[in-house]
């Protein structure tokens, strides 16, 4: 969805417009899904807690107004402190390897299993990094926002978010087994710059 | 100019494929899942609108805001009135407000009450249906409540709502032949009790305009039945005797 029809959209569910606000629920439920999953220990929390980020924005979005914090930045915000709500009160604790697991059904065997693998390795990797550095993942490349957007997400500043984001690529290259560049760049700008064109 | 080489980058790009698929196969919703969110969210959207203009035409009849406020239990309203009305309604589909949950019809709260009770439908097909039936004889009987209480605008809600329910019963349940036919044999059950309510309320267009939703949705009923090839509905015996899960 580009930038413009997302304005447009607010604009309208802000005055109230349902169509609208299921479009937007359309667009970021399953990025806000996937994120908060990544944060808590069930999948039955992960879909109550998406649903109540949404009545939550709803709640919020009255009070919204752009002025350079892009929506995504807002509504991952809202998600963020969402889940530390939920954490604080329920004595919970941050869980990456999710319960289920599904697979293309027309997937065989041999391959659900490598894939499985591949998977339970992410996972164990996922562990080794910090916290911040876990969520600026989640935030990057499992809900897709941009460096900005993740940055108003977590209140940092945007090379808080590069730096946090270099670092956990290397730690995961380094958990997963893919091999260090045999002729690293010179800087951490360089690497990070690299990236980030990669990664997007 | 990127500092990195091919092999390098293709390294970067297999640790993002592999972020991917890990979200892919454990982050992300389900259909269903997805769906059921959808539904909750947009039903508590849906709710807190009804509520939000039931309470603003309460205001209109009543003038002032502070008529209303007294009325509702509200004079200390510090927060919006959307704000107020998405509460409200979380409140209800919390399910923590039976009173408001048991709204009659033609109360303000009465087309939020039909939407979460839409949202909370099973998805199970058997069980939806069941619970179908179920709603649709609780509208039935607040219409024969409100006939027999001469309430014009709680009889004309319940048979609105009546009448919706039975279309989004048609188009849901699928084209299973027992199925189809255990709602059939629902709605001719609905159609001779209005009938009768008829013949006691002369007069009253929403009574016909029920009975009418009824016969067509027989008739669409009929029609997929048809269509799905899967047996006529009319050639099975009436009730539900053959239904899985039901007595």
């Amino acid at each position: 969805m580009d930038d413009e029809t997302l304005d447009r959209l607010v604009t309208e569910a802000k005055a109230g417009d349902r169509e609208a606000f299921g479009r937007i629920f359309d667009a970021y439920a399953v990025p806000i899904h996937r994120f908060i999953a990544s944060r808590v220990s069930s999948p039955s929390d992960a879909e109550d807690l998406t649903q109540l980020v949404f009545v939550k924005a709803l709640e919020a979005l009255p009070r919204y107004e752009a002025r350079g914090i892009p929506f995504g930045g807002w509504l991952f915000r809202l998600a963020r402190n969402t889940i530390i709500d939920q954490i604080r009160t329920r004595r919970d604790h941050l869980s990456l390897v999710a319960a289920v697991t599904r697979e293309t059904e027309d997937t065989g065997p041999e391959a659900k299993a490598v894939l499985r693998e591949d998977l339970d390795r992410v996972a164990r990797a996922m562990t080794e990094l910090t916290d911040d550095q876990r969520e600026v993942i989640a935030l990057r490349f499992f809900a897709g926002l941009s460096v900005l957007e993740a940055a108003v997400a977590m209140g940092r500043q945007e090379g808080t978010i590069r730096g946090l984001q270099f670092r956990a690529i290397a730690s995961l290259r380094r958990s997963l087994g893919i091999e260090t560049p045999a002729h690293a760049p010179s800087s951490a700008a360089a690497v990070t710059a690299a990236t980030m064109q990669v990664l997007r | 100019m990127s500092a990195y080489t091919n092999d390098e980058l293709r390294q970067l790009d297999h640790v993002e494929d592999m972020l991917e698929a890990y979200a892919d196969a454990r982050l992300s919703p389900s259909g269903p899942v997805l769906a059921r969110i959808r539904a909750n969210a947009m039903a508590m959207v849906a709710a807190s609108a009804a509520i939000a203009a039931a309470i603003a035409a309460a205001e209109s009849r009543a003038g002032e805001p502070a008529a209303l406020a007294s009325r509702w239990r509200l004079p200390q309203l510090q927060v919006p009135r959307r704000a107020f009305a998405l509460g409200l309604a979380a409140t209800m589909t919390l399910g923590t407000s039976a009173a408001v949950l048991a709204a009659p019809p033609g109360s303000p709260f009465y087309n939020a009450r039909m939407a979460i009770e839409g949202a909370l439908l099973p998805t199970q097909v058997d069980a939806r249906l069941a619970a179908y039936e179920e709603h649709l004889a609780q509208r039935v009987a607040e219409a024969q409540a409100a006939a027999a209480s001469g309430d014009h605008v709680g009889l004309e809600a319940a048979l609105a709502a009546y009448a919706r329910e039975v279309d989004a019963a048609v188009s849901d349940i699928g084209d299973d032949a027992d199925r189809l036919a255990h709602l059939e044999a629902v709605l001719a059950k609905h159609v001779a009790v209005l009938t009768a309510l008829e013949a006691k309320v002369p007069g009253e267009a929403s009574i016909d305009r029920a009975i009418e939703s009824s016969q067509k949705a027989v008739e669409k009923i009929k029609e997929k039945a048809r269509k799905g090839g899967g047996g006529r509905p009319t050639d099975l015996p009436s009730g539900s005797e053959n239904l899985p899960g039901r007595d």
